[in-house]
Order: C-alpha cells, then structure tokens, then sequence
C-alpha cells in the first residue's frame, strides 16, 4: 500500500480546509437569501435587505403605503421632519401600552415637526380599521401588508420603532415594551 | 498527524460556525411554539379514539389560550379536517395559566406556557386508514413584545378497524 508523503499530506490537510470553508460560506449565503426570501415579513428578522434590528445609521428607503381609508401615505411627504416608525398590531398587548403614549408625544412634539406613523403589521386591514374606530389614534396609522419586507426587512418582534431624524437617517431602534421616558428621550434625539 | 487533525476539526468547527451564523436570529416568522402529533391512531369503526397532541413553547413565551380574557388577543386553535368518516368533535384543552405580565398589570392574562397534552377526540366511520389535515395556530408574546400569528400544519393518521 502506498504511503503519503508529509508534503501531499499538509497540502491535502489544505485542500479540506479550503473546501470545507468555501462550503460553510456558500451554506451561509443560501441560508441568508432564503431567509430573506421566504419571511412574511414584517413578521421576521434574519433578513438580508434592511433588517429592523440592524437599521441604525442608515438612510431610511421611502416607502408608500396607504391609511386605513386608502389613501397613500409616502416617507417621503416627511422629508425634513423627524419621524417615528412604530410597527405594531392589534394583537399585539405590549403595542397596545405604548398607543396611548405616542398619542401625548405626538401631541407635545407637533410643533417641532414630529410625525409619529404607526405601521400596522395586521393581517387585516378591517381588524385594524375596528380597532381604530374604539381607539382613536391622533398620528397617522398605515397598513403595511407585508411590504416593507422589500425594503425595511421585518422587526424581530412587535413593537419596534425606528426614530428618523430630519436628515432622514435611522437614528435609533427600540425593540419590545420600553417606558414612556425612554421614548420621549429617544424622540428628543431626533428632533 | 497531530496537524491533519487539528486542521481537519479546526475545519469543521469554522464549518459549523459559519452554518450557526447563518442560521441568524430566529424571524418573527418563526415558530416558538411546536406541536408534535401523535403516532398513528388505532380506532375501532364507528367508534370514538383519542389522539393526544403535545405542544411545547419555548422558555420565556406565552401562547394566547384557546379562550383569551381580551378581545383583541388571538386564541390557540387546533383544528382538524375530517377525512373518511373521521372527524374531531372534541378538543380538550388544558387550563389556561393566568398570568400577568409587563404590559397588562392589574389584567391577568390567560395563557399556556411550557409543555402540554391536548387530548383530540376522534369519531371513525368505516374502516380504513385515514390521513387527517390539520393546523395549529397560535401567537406569541414574552414579557416584551409579541410574534405575530404562526400556522403549523400536520398531519394525522387514523387506522380504523
């Protein structure tokens, strides 16, 4: 039986590295696109486009998306306005503590330009609609059906609020149930 | 020797980093909570059998119950279709856990945490081996925020005799 040499054994030892390496990279790219491609989002993170949880510092991508009359409601219409993204739902218990918060700083923040915009993340714009009518909100509520997926990504849970300053850039994220406080500091920082 | 072996599992260990990395932070589209049906049902014809059904949430998450205490919350469902002759006619669900949480102080809350059976009574017809399509829907929320409603679809198999 023939016997390998030291020499063709370190360059084998390098040729499994190397395959083995190429192999885990080419897995991590596939895996990343199919995450991507196979999220309902706003309902997931692991997304490779703008994932919610890993926004902070970039320019926000305009998105258009319509009010619960219909009518359509850009990011762009804010431009040099601060601007809150708050996604949430109706199913949503933690969300539903922070409506009446967004509702008082939308409120002590309107002169100084603050447009909060509540993004739904419902399956049904009638659910949302229903809610709105035994809860009236005073900032605007969009429905997104799933598709900020194509230029935001999706939070990795509600709520998540993306805070844009006036130059439109993605300041901070708080993901989960904060405090009013903490919302209210959050929002001073973009103004 | 003692290189080909260090390299070969230094190897595979960046192999099964870069797998986990890739893996990334489970989507809200994932699933916490997890049903496994049962093995395949024995039943006499025209008779009554039970399929037990376990479900299991992860550590640190709730599930709405199959009754939820506000209107908004979506309840646990688990519905069968029937399939020749066998159909569900009772799901048994344990009781639901009240609990509060951050967001809903003074308000408990009814949920199921951790791992449960939910028996599923089955009715046959004649005999025969049936595949019953189910789902399971459920949403989720830990003390902090909420996933948005999960489908988990399955199957049953009945054997009537």
């Amino acid at each position: 039986m023939p016997t390998a040499t030291p020499a063709k054994n370190s360059a084998w030892n390098w040729i499994v590295i190397g395959v083995v390496l190429i192999g885990g990279l080419i897995y991590l790219a596939i895996s990343r696109k199919n995450a991507a491609a196979t999220m309902p989002a706003p309902t997931g993170a692991g997304n490779s486009i703008l994932e919610a949880g890993n926004v902070v510092g970039r320019t926000a991508p305009n998105w258009t998306l319509t009010d619960v009359n219909g009518h359509p409601i850009s990011l762009a219409q804010f431009a040099g306005r601060p601007v809150v993204m708050d996604f949430w739902a109706t199913w949503c218990g933690p969300c539903q503590v922070e409506l009446p918060w967004w509702k008082q700083l939308q409120d002590k923040y309107r002169a100084q330009g603050l447009e909060i915009v509540g993004v739904s993340e419902d399956n049904s714009l009638a659910d949302v609609k229903n809610y709105l009518l035994k809860n009236p909100l005073n900032y605007e509520i969009v429905w997104d059906n799933q598709q900020l997926e194509n230029s935001y990504g999706v939070p990795y849970g509600l709520p998540t609020t993306l805070f844009i300053n006036r130059q439109g850039k993605i300041v901070e994220r708080v993901m989960g149930l904060e405090g009013k406080p903490e919302l209210d500091r959050a929002i001073r920082h973009i103004l | 020797m003692r290189f080909a072996t260090f390299s070969r599992g230094f190897a595979a260990a960046l192999f099964l980093a870069a797998a986990a990395l890739g893996q990334g932070p489970q989507g809200m589209a994932g699933g916490v909570a997890h049903l496994q049906a049962p093995a395949p049902v024995q039943a006499r014809a025209h008779a009554t059998a039970t399929a037990v059904f376990t479900i299991t949430v992860d550590a640190g998450y709730h599930i709405q119950s199959n009754h939820p205490k506000l209107d908004y919350l979506i309840p646990t469902t688990l519905a069968l279709a029937p399939a020749g002759g066998v159909h569900a006619t009772r799901v048994a669900w344990p009781k639901a856990q009240n609990h509060t949480f951050s967001f809903s102080p003074g308000q408990p809350l009814a949920v199921f945490e951790g791992t449960m059976h939910v028996p599923v009574t089955l009715a046959t017809g004649a005999a025969g081996t049936q595949v019953l399509h189910g789902s399971f829907r459920y949403q989720a929320c830990n003390d902090q925020l909420c996933r948005p409603p999960v489908t988990q679809r399955f199957t049953l198999t009945v054997t009537v005799r």
